[in-house]
């Protein structure tokens, strides 16, 4: 999967379970960016992530994400890029 | 058996819902873990339900006090179901965690505390809500705490688990529309590694699995759908590769993969359970594309079915469009499209019907996997009920020899010498505490010939007839070809010297008969001896009972007023009471 795949597939995720606009978050948001990204919201995006990537994160890995950057690189690396 | 329905999906749906016009359903939460999105999920199949789902989720482990205190808001949404999770590690974490410290008095004292605190729970909410309660039955360990030694042991922790939910299913007094999900069921489905989430569980207090949540959404939707009337009364099947392995019509009938070796084993199987379902009062129809004289030479003889015609009340077998066949079934049934459940091992056929007829329910099922069919219909849902009544053990059968019925009005001349023929015997009485379960299932399930739609829970009838204020009468109709036990009712309210007719309804097995001119006229004698003067009556108009619209001014009522109450039209008629005995009795038939 491409970086580019992960990262529109993120950024759809997150804007579909915090309810905002994909305009307002880049690879530099963090959780306090967004209104309403609280522990819940946290565990939901964690479950959908899992889900889409079919993928777990360790439990370290979701209480440590620094921003939604952070996310993108973490599944890059488990879903290296396959050269066309 | 259902997929995991993709969450974001999901939540799509659920954002997208706020310009729906939808009735709307008020579900309030009571927890003492994290549940989330198990609202997003409850959501999404409320709304495939046809509701509009609003949440109201209770602080986390706050149960005691939203229960208790005076001033909580939680129930001021006038919630129409309450649901409790209560886990019992966090209820008590001496039966799950601590459980070889403890004496046998210890286990009975922490018993006792744990069933106390729950009735104390359930007695806050009926105070402040009549709503139906669900309530999650605690879940068993998957490793007791000692192993092996546990399952040798009668009190041993598991056994106390058990005691606990049967303990909290035991009857109460004053305490009606308690329901149950049994999370063990889900836990079984799913399995344990599935079902829970250990990392959100330790991080969040957040015990189950994304797909543990849908399982047990649904399992609360299964609940409110039958509560709201709507749970389908008709199995469809289409025969080749559905009923029995292989193509009828090429094989032939000894050719066909029915009885005791694999494949004929497993669709053997399936058909015990429609047998099941037939006896739980479903009825049975047959849609298949094939000729009819060889579908009833293997209904008659073929020696391993064991679905035959007794069970089956309409067979439709012939060459034309399923579309058309399954709405020439529901009009013989007289049910709606909306109660019909349609199986079918063809993609082209499902999805036919999908495309044309939207309110049918229908499964695919997958011819190679014919183990599956089974576990297939019943994770639907679609006939699940919560109770079951004499009525409905018969139910099945009825339409069976109603469809004769209708066979043989083709001989009468008239309708009424068909009716007289029919030797119909009726009886409209008051209901006692033994009706109450029956009355209060037809005022949730009978949509078609209802004139207001209230729906009312048992207790709600068992408050109508306290006192007399208010009287509700059952109808029992029998006639030569069987019976159909209570298929009706009506509750009459007086106030003043006037009297109001609040519901009346009769099951649609029961209509064109007189039936109904029969129970108008004992609500008016009745009136009458009460000493009312005038007797009122209310139409409520619905998508499914248009066709009472005119039933009061066809027989001598003069319309009074139209309003509106909420979502509701509400037309207001009368009748003095000394013009009455312009009322004609149409009924033939014999009335104790």
């Amino acid at each position: 999967m491409s970086d580019d795949v992960i990262k529109e597939k993120v950024f759809r995720i997150i804007s579909s379970i915090m309810n905002v606009n994909q305009s307002v978050l880049s690879e530099k948001t963090t959780a306090k960016d967004v209104e309403g990204w609280d522990s819940l919201k946290h565990m939901r995006l964690i479950m959908a992530l899992e889900r889409e990537f079919k993928i777990k994160f360790k439990p370290a890995q979701i209480i440590g994400m620094e921003n939604v950057g952070a996310i993108i690189n973490d599944l890059a690396e488990r879903h290296p890029a396959i050269p066309d | 058996m259902r997929v995991l329905v993709n969450i974001d999906k999901v939540y799509e749906t659920i954002h997208s819902l706020n310009d729906e016009k939808l009735p709307q359903l008020n579900i309030t939460i009571l927890r003492n873990i994290t549940i989330d999105p198990l609202d997003a999920y409850i959501q999404y199949f409320a709304y495939q339900s046809g509701f509009l789902g609003q949440i109201q989720m209770g602080e986390y482990d706050n149960v005691m006090q939203e229960a208790l205190l005076p001033t909580t808001e939680i129930f001021n949404h006038k919630p129409d179901f309450v649901l409790i999770f209560l886990k019992l590690e966090t209820l008590s974490s001496k039966l799950t965690s601590q459980f070889s410290a403890l004496s046998e008095k210890d286990i009975q004292e922490e018993k006792s505390n744990v069933l106390t605190y729950i009735n104390s729970v359930l007695t806050g909410i009926r105070q402040k809500t009549a709503a139906p309660v669900i309530f999650h039955l605690f879940e068993m360990p998957c490793y007791p705490e000692m192993g092996l030694y546990d399952s040798q042991r009668q009190d041993g922790q598991s056994n106390t688990i058990q005691y606990l939910n049967a303990e909290i299913r035991a009857p109460r007094k004053n305490f009606s529309d308690l329901y149950f999900v049994d999370l063990n069921l889900c836990l079984m489905r799913l399995g344990h590694e599935k079902f829970y989430d250990n990392r959100f569980w330790f991080i969040g207090k957040q015990p189950y699995s994304l797909e543990a949540m849908q399982e047990i959404a649904f399992e609360n939707i299964k609940i409110i759908r039958s509560i709201k009337g709507l749970t389908k009364k008709c199995l469809i099947l289409d025969c080749d590769n559905t009923l029995w392995g292989g193509i009828l019509g090429e094989d032939g009938i000894d050719k066909i993969q029915i009885g005791n070796v694999y494949p004929g084993a497993a669709f053997k199987a399936f058909q015990q359970q429609i047998i099941n379902l037939y006896r739980q009062g479903i009825i049975i129809a047959i849609c298949s594309k094939n000729n009819p004289e060889e579908v009833d030479e293997v209904l008659n003889h073929h020696p391993e079915m064991l679905l035959r015609n007794e069970h089956i009340a309409v067979k439709v077998v012939n060459w034309q469009s399923k579309t058309e066949n399954i709405q020439h079934i529901a009009k013989i049934l007289n049910i709606g499209l909306d109660h019909l459940v349609f199986v079918d091992d063809s993609a082209f056929e499902i999805n036919l019907v999908k495309e044309q007829l939207p309110m049918v329910s229908v499964i695919q099922v997958f011819h190679e996997e014919p183990e599956n069919y089974s576990n297939l219909l019943l994770s639907c849902g679609y006939f699940d009920k919560l109770s079951f009544s004499e009525e409905d053990k018969s139910r099945g059968k009825f339409y069976v020899d109603e469809v004769k019925r209708q066979k043989e009005i083709s001989n009468y001349v008239t309708l009424d010498d068909y009716l007289k023929s029919l030797k119909m015997e009726l009886e409209i009485k008051d209901v006692d505490l033994n009706y109450l379960a029956r009355i209060a299932q037809l005022t949730q399930r009978t949509n078609q010939f209802n004139l207001t739609t209230k729906r009312y829970t048992e207790d709600n009838i068992k408050d109508f007839i306290a006192g007399n204020k208010s009287d509700v009468l059952y109808v029992k109709l029998k006639d030569k070809f069987g019976d159909f036990g209570v298929i009706g009712a009506a509750i009459i309210v007086y106030n003043n010297g006037d009297a109001l007719i609040d519901s009346f309804l009769l099951s649609c097995r029961a209509l064109s008969r007189g039936v109904e001119d029969a129970l108008l006229c004992t609500l008016i004698k009745r009136a009458g001896k009460k000493g009312c003067k005038q007797i009122c009556a209310e139409y409520i108009p619905t998508k499914k009972n248009k066709q009472v619209e005119h039933f009061y001014t066809d027989r001598g009522f003069s319309t009074v007023d139209e309003r509106r109450e909420g979502e509701n039209l509400i037309y207001r008629y009368h009748l003095d009471l000394s013009l009455s005995a312009k009322i004609e009795n149409k009924f033939h038939g014999e009335i104790r």
